[in-house]
């Protein structure tokens, strides 16, 4: 490999920036974004124990912002999964919405993964229904949460908020299908 | 044995929406009428005037918002250089106005290039909009012709990579001409092209050669017109001979203006440290044909974040039914993407396997690497890399995956695999907390950990 291969070091220009001082809904943001934002395990992990109850609000609004292809996609996943261990009827009724009616199949699966979270019963018909969905992707997030929801609660708290046609459903996920056909 | 050269054109682009992954520009009357309460959405974004080599200029974002809060534009500059940022704050008269502009000073004019803006817009009332456009730089003297690595979609300047097939070393780069000027400039399609070992006029030269481009060439006013050139160097070839013993060689490309004025570039062509990437979709009909053709774009952009230091990478495509990856298509622990990891790590072909699922839900993380280095073998709980696909809906309900984050996102948890370690470095791509725009690595350490991994070689 030659001698300089590496070495080059790109040109720099000075940057510009205003002051936030009485800017507090602007600091509030930019807090929450640097918090939502971790690549890795430990990171999301230490994030995630900072974010409390008085950031619930901010994290709503970031939940239900629309993605485009210029904005951070981590920012509303992570919103959501926050809402998932803060818990709080308007976090909950959100998290339900998003559940339900998002019109993302990704946004869905991540709301149905934060609601199995929160370790409520509340959640079990919201997880039971999505079961069926004909997308895979949140077919699959909502198997894995009534598992999550069963093996936490037990399958008699779970058949007891279910109608009888969802109690089959129980019956299939609580035997756990999460490993891969290694038949490849 | 000779070097011979292929030469052909690529489509004009309009110099103030140049990128491939620019922002779609929103209807106001559509915009408004999808404002919730406290919400903002950028409309637009463009320069005041053309952007011209060496001089201040503007850009004007225009915005719209249910309530006229105070709030910051922040303007994350990417080009040849390290990104820089510069911010304006906005009030009620920006508000009434529907837009603002943010300035560029002297200090931070730009080359001839091209330049991305990532434009974010936070509000006092915690809303955030985004937006990114591209724009190409024109030349002030007033015309140019510039060189870079082919099929490069990122602003910088970096090498050019001459590949190894079988017998003969290729190198392909980007030609663009660019016009500062009001008015056309014809050109012959004829060009020259010469292979110094050392700078160009004043070390050896090592080859040289005419080619042509197909068509003919007018560079409209205020514009630039884009071709390339790939070289074809046999073994026995005065070229194949240099890269062969890893020797940076620099290519000038002469062109000839109608009024008989020539205009040259050049680039460094250089063989680079390489590795290979298994890139596997798991759950591959979860993947649309849109997202399919942006995942490859992203890994394309990734390979142009490595390549800006040097180290390029090599792709073999994978997939995991939707049948076969069962509950791997959702990962909700770091467990389970050890699980993947370890059912299907492979095959045996010494490349980094990359696992992109559709989802990673209810972790707060959107990747992983299985250890920091990873190990060179396909076996075990650390070998591979996980990232969530990212994706969104676009604005006429197309899935597509956001090309410019992903490509960071798998650059980052490669990067781990390859020894890297997170870092306080502005702008650095192994941040933590790392976002599409920090995409910078640097020479000591983390180029010099990279080439150490057992996984890495000459190419």
């Amino acid at each position: 490999m030659s001698q300089t291969a590496g070495q080059e070091e790109p040109a720099v220009r000075p940057s510009t920036f205003v002051s936030r001082d009485d800017l507090p809904g602007v600091r509030a943001r930019e807090e929450i974004n640097m918090l939502l934002t971790a690549h890795d395990p430990e990171v999301a992990k230490a994030n995630l124990a900072q974010l409390t109850e008085r950031h619930s609000p901010l994290l709503r609004e970031i939940a239900r912002e629309p993605a485009t292809s210029a904005v951070n996609p981590s920012l509303r996943r992570n919103a959501i999964t926050a809402l998932g261990h803060l818990v709080s009827v308007d976090n909950l009724n959100l998290l339900t919405d998003l559940a339900r009616r998002d019109d993302d199949e990704l946004v869905r699966a991540s709301a149905l993964t934060s609601l199995a979270n929160t370790g409520l019963q509340l959640a079990v018909p919201v997880l039971a229904d999505a079961t069926g969905s004909p997308h895979p992707v949140e077919a699959v997030a909502a198997q894995k949460s009534l598992a999550v929801l069963t093996a936490r609660l037990g399958p008699a708290a779970v058949e007891a908020v279910l109608r009888p046609e969802q109690q089959r459903l129980v019956a299939q996920t609580s035997r756990g299908q999460t490993a891969a056909d290694d038949d490849r | 044995m000779e070097t011979s050269s292929n030469a052909g054109e690529l489509p004009v682009r309009p110099v103030t929406r140049y990128g491939p992954l620019d922002s779609e520009p929103l209807d106001f009357g559509h915009a408004q009428r999808q404002l919730a309460a406290g919400r903002v959405v950028i409309l637009d974004v463009q320069p005041t005037a053309v952007v011209m080599s060496d001089q201040p200029f503007q850009l004007r974002v225009k915005f719209a918002a249910q309530t006229p809060d105070d709030g910051v534009i922040s303007v994350v500059t990417s080009w040849a250089g390290l990104p820089f940022v510069v911010e304006r704050r906005i009030d009620a008269g920006d508000h009434e106005r529907g837009y603002a502009d943010v300035e560029f000073g002297e200090d931070q004019s730009l080359p001839t290039g091209r330049a991305t803006f990532t434009v974010n817009l936070i509000t006092e009332s915690g809303a955030q909009a985004a937006f990114t456009l591209t724009c190409a730089v024109l030349p002030s003297n007033p015309f140019t012709l510039g060189l870079s690595p082919r099929d490069n979609f990122v602003t910088g300047t970096f090498s050019a990579r001459a590949v190894r097939v079988n017998s003969a070393y290729n190198t392909s780069i980007s030609v663009t001409l660019s016009n500062g000027d009001a008015a056309a400039v014809g050109m012959q399609q004829a060009f020259r092209w010469e292979f110094w070992d050392g700078p160009v006029g004043s070390g050896t030269l090592v080859e040289q050669g005419t080619g042509g481009f197909p068509n003919p060439i007018t560079v409209a006013a205020h514009s630039t017109w884009s071709g390339w050139v790939t070289f074809t160097s046999p073994s026995g070839s005065g070229i194949y001979n240099k890269l062969n013993s890893k020797e940076d060689l620099a290519v000038q490309i002469t062109m000839t203006r109608q009024n008989g004025q020539t205009v040259a570039g050049q680039i460094t062509v250089r063989t680079m440290f390489s590795f290979g990437l298994n890139i596997t979709r798991v759950g591959a009909e979860s993947f649309t044909p849109e997202e399919y053709t942006d995942l490859y774009r992203a890994v394309d952009l990734t390979r142009a974040i490595y390549e800006r230091r040097d180290i390029t990478l090599s792709v073999d495509r994978r997939n995991i039914t939707n049948a076969q990856a069962g509950g791997f298509t959702v990962i909700t622990s770091e467990s389970e993407a050890r699980d993947l990891f370890e059912q299907w790590s492979g095959p045996n072909n010494d490349f980094i396997d990359v696992f992109i699922v559709p989802s990673i839900s209810g972790t707060g993380f959107d990747g992983l690497a299985g250890n920091i280095p990873g190990p060179t073998s396909h076996n075990g709980r650390d070998s591979g890399v996980v990232a969530d696909k990212s994706g969104f809906i676009d604005s006429g309900g197309i899935r597509h995956l956001n090309v410019a984050y992903l490509a960071m996102l798998i650059g980052h948890e490669v990067g781990h695999y390859l020894g890297l370690v997170h870092v306080t470095e502005p702008g650095n791509l192994m941040l933590s907390s790392s976002t599409a725009t920090d995409t910078n690595l640097n020479y000591n350490p983390q180029y010099r950990t990279i080439i150490r991994h057992g996984w890495v070689r000459i190419a």
